[in-house]
């Protein structure tokens, strides 16, 4: 096909476009796995100490020993503490009140106040979990070098991570590290896919429409299936590329687990792009400049990639937006792709998944030939 | 100034792009505001239950009466966990021991494993936190009285800036900073490099405008239009989500209107480097946009990236400016808190103009 070879010179000829179909599955893979994580690393812990006692200086030592928390500063007032807050030279403030060691000989009951900046409100969280199982921890080092009997209170509080009584034992499975990049590189492969797809397909699209040449080939006796096939067809193999490409990236720099069928994988992809590219078709359709599709399109992938669940438990959406993802292709992906590379999901666990996304590729891709208008 | 007025002509002539000038802003804050939620509600949980006791139905009533779980799912064997994972929709296991109940009375613990899908790290973690929280609050009924007699610490926590762990304090700053890069940058670069295309920028060169007159009309509108872009989003923080700014407004208006020239700049800058409005359009998607959204400590802290990060972020403008604009929204701070920020953004603005009217001289030049 003689439209097919000139589609795949024109992509040959641009420099920058062959550039761009190696270099953003690499940027992407290795620049922003890393960064994306919600891990907390460390804590920059601004300490007063009023008690000055033997006690409190292990309790802060128990903290700078643990990996999440440094000790960033020892100001003087609570006043000194807060601006520090709002400079962001700490994330956190521990007020150790000048009781403290009186309290843990019983005779008061000490209050240690933690002061966070909880801008981040998932940071914050996560911070003040770790400083509480350090606390927890220095309880129980205090019960037990007190003498407390140590089949009552000590010895329970020592067996539990919690409370006396009953204890749990956390497994992950499929990521017993709770590594994010495992969690997020499945992610940002269908991001990956979805941006070339979209805006390759796209843009290439209406820059016939905007520099006229696809006047020219209106006129000419070409059918109108034949036109669209040209355009796809090779953004539909760019995109299988990038996504193979995405993928040695990061089997090779992070070890990425692959416990599922590739063949599957690749099968749901495949899929998934003839959806993408349907709406790409469409999207240019509405659009006459590619300033316009542009801006359409990052649009639509925007509230498309977000609302697929890539950086946040889909269940805690409202109602409303979970049955958004119902015609969400990404939100389909995104959860393919988890489920078949870190748990090596079969067919049949997604099978209904697969299916819908189908539905959705067929539907898009027929509305886009209707609305494809041959001579406009 | 007729040049400017012609601008604002284009734009406004074209109602899609006006749309999605205002039309994005008011989407992103929808969906962060109510869709991206980093909490946890609703997670579904299986129960393997070995137990069959008492102590395991109270419990298993306890983590279906709270507002995070619903018990979707009953087991009747450890081989079951995996299949029921790979199709995806249990978060969580809980296994009870056997004997459960006589265990406690003999021993006074009993251990109950919580298995955790790991895929979704934050989820799983957050999972298990909750789980541990039912948990010993249940132990704690259990034990009565012995925690309340015992010496212990008790840490009392005061959430800064942000009581209720809102997640939209954090996405609101950032995207403002977003919003505003993206229609600064890009739009300008676009239109610029379009009219570069069509061979209208000729024209606009052989009349007797000075070149800082084309790019100060180019500018204009969207200097305009981003400032009242930013206002809109900061009412609806205000109206809809409750999230007044706290410092000084005009101090925030102010520093906007730095970070918006800033973006002027680099869109203008973009446009002179690249021949192709195809290239402008990658190049500003791939430098802007993803950096944007995922490096400038948006939704991911920088402190949790490799330490490298913190280095390379430092030359990316939206960094600094979700600093200077959540200190002075959410913290109320003052210009004493983000001086530094502010003046980087100062120099770094400066020095994009000089460059940027630099390169469209030269470009003047070839033209001729």
């Amino acid at each position: 096909m003689f439209l097919l070879r000139k589609e795949f010179r024109h992509i040959r000829r641009n420099t920058f476009i062959a550039r761009a179909i190696i270099a953003v599955p690499i940027i992407q893979m290795l620049v922003l796995v890393p960064a994306v994580t919600f891990e907390v690393k460390r804590i920059d812990l601004a300490v007063i100490d009023s008690d000055h006692s033997r006690a409190s200086r292990e309790l802060v030592a128990k903290l700078s020993g643990s990996s999440f928390f440094a000790v960033a500063a020892t100001p003087q007032s609570v006043r000194e503490a807060e601006s520090m807050l709002f400079a962001g030279n700490a994330d956190m403030v521990l007020v150790i009140p000048s009781d403290f060691s009186e309290g843990l000989a019983g005779l008061t009951r000490p209050r240690l106040q933690v002061l966070v900046d909880a801008v981040n409100s998932t940071s914050a969280q996560l911070a003040w979990t770790y400083l509480n199982s350090v606390v927890r921890d220095f309880n129980r080092d205090v019960l037990l070098s007190g003498g407390s009997p140590p089949g009552q209170a000590g010895g329970m509080i020592m067996s539990s991570g919690s409370m006396p009584g009953l204890s749990v034992l956390p497994h992950y499975w499929y990521n017993p590290t709770l590594n994010y990049k495992y969690f997020m590189l499945p992610g940002i492969l269908v991001i990956l896919i979805t941006a070339i797809g979209l805006l390759m397909s796209g843009l290439n699209l209406v820059r016939e429409k905007e520099s006229g040449t696809i006047e020219q080939i209106n006129v000419t006796p070409v059918m109108k299936w034949e036109l669209i096939a040209s355009k796809i067809i090779p953004f539909f193999i760019i995109g299988l590329f990038d996504l193979a490409l995405g993928l040695s990236i990061g089997w090779l720099a992070f070890h990425i687990p692959f416990e599922g069928s590739l063949l599957l994988f690749f099968a749901c992809a495949m899929i998934f792009l003839v959806a993408v590219l349907g709406m790409a078709l469409f999207l240019s359709t509405m659009a006459s400049t590619q300033q316009q599709f542009l801006f359409v399109s990052y649009f639509v992938m925007m509230i498309f990639i977000l609302m697929s669940g890539i950086f946040t438990p889909v269940e805690s959406m409202p109602v409303w937006a979970q049955q958004f993802n119902w015609v969400n292709p990404v939100a389909y992906l995104m959860r393919i792709n988890r489920m078949i590379m870190l748990k090596g999901s079969g067919f049949h666990d997604i099978a209904m998944d697969v299916g819908l996304l189908s539905l959705l590729a067929t539907s898009l891709l027929t509305l886009a030939i209707r609305a494809y208008r041959k001579r406009a | 100034m007729a040049f400017v007025r012609k601008e604002f002509i284009h734009i406004f002539r074209d109602y899609r792009t006006l749309i999605i000038l205002f039309g994005i802003p008011a989407a992103q804050i929808l969906i962060f505001g109510y869709a991206v939620r980093t909490d946890l509600k609703n997670a579904a949980i299986a129960v393997l239950d070995n137990a069959h006791d008492e102590v395991s139905k109270e419990l298993t009533q306890n983590i279906e009466a709270s507002k995070f779980f619903y018990v979707a799912r009953q087991l009747d064997s450890y081989d079951e966990i995996d299949a029921t994972f790979k199709e995806g929709k249990i978060r969580a296991v809980v296994v009870f021991p056997e004997k459960m109940a006589a265990t406690i009375t003999r021993e006074g613990t009993a251990t109950i494993s919580l298995i955790a899908d790991g895929t979704e790290p934050n989820t799983a973690s957050l999972v298990t936190g909750y789980i541990n929280g039912i948990l010993s609050t249940y132990s704690a009924s259990l034990t009565g009285e012995l925690t309340a007699t015992m010496p212990l610490i008790m840490p009392e926590v005061r959430m800064y800036f942000n009581p209720n762990l809102e997640s939209h304090y954090m996405f609101i700053p950032g995207l403002i900073t977003l919003i505003l890069i993206m229609i600064c940058s890009l739009m300008t670069s676009v239109t610029i490099v379009r009219e570069k295309e069509y061979g209208t920028m000729e024209v606009l060169l052989v009349s007797p405008l000075r070149p800082w007159q084309i790019i100060v009309g180019k500018a204009t509108p969207y200097f305009f239009l981003s400032l009242i872009n930013v206002i809109v989003i900061l009412l609806m923080a205000w109206f809809v989500f409750g999230l007044p700014v706290q410092g000084s407004i005009a101090l925030l208006i102010a520093e906007c209107m730095l970070y918006i020239l800033l973006g002027l700049a680099l869109g203008i800058l973009i446009s002179t480097l690249t021949g192709k409005m195809e290239n402008a359009i990658f190049i500003s998607f791939l430098a802007l946009m993803l950096p944007a959204l995922l490096l400038s400590g948006f939704i991911f802290p920088i402190e949790n990236m490799p330490k490298i990060y913190d280095y390379v972020t430092m030359i990316l403008p939206p960094r600094w400016f979700v600093d200077v604009i959540r200190a002075i929204m959410i913290k109320g701070a003052g210009i004493g808190y983000v001086w530094k920020e502010t003046l980087i953004l100062a120099v770094t603005a400066l020095l994009l103009m000089v460059i940027s009217i630099q390169k469209f001289k030269t470009r003047l030049g070839e033209a001729k």
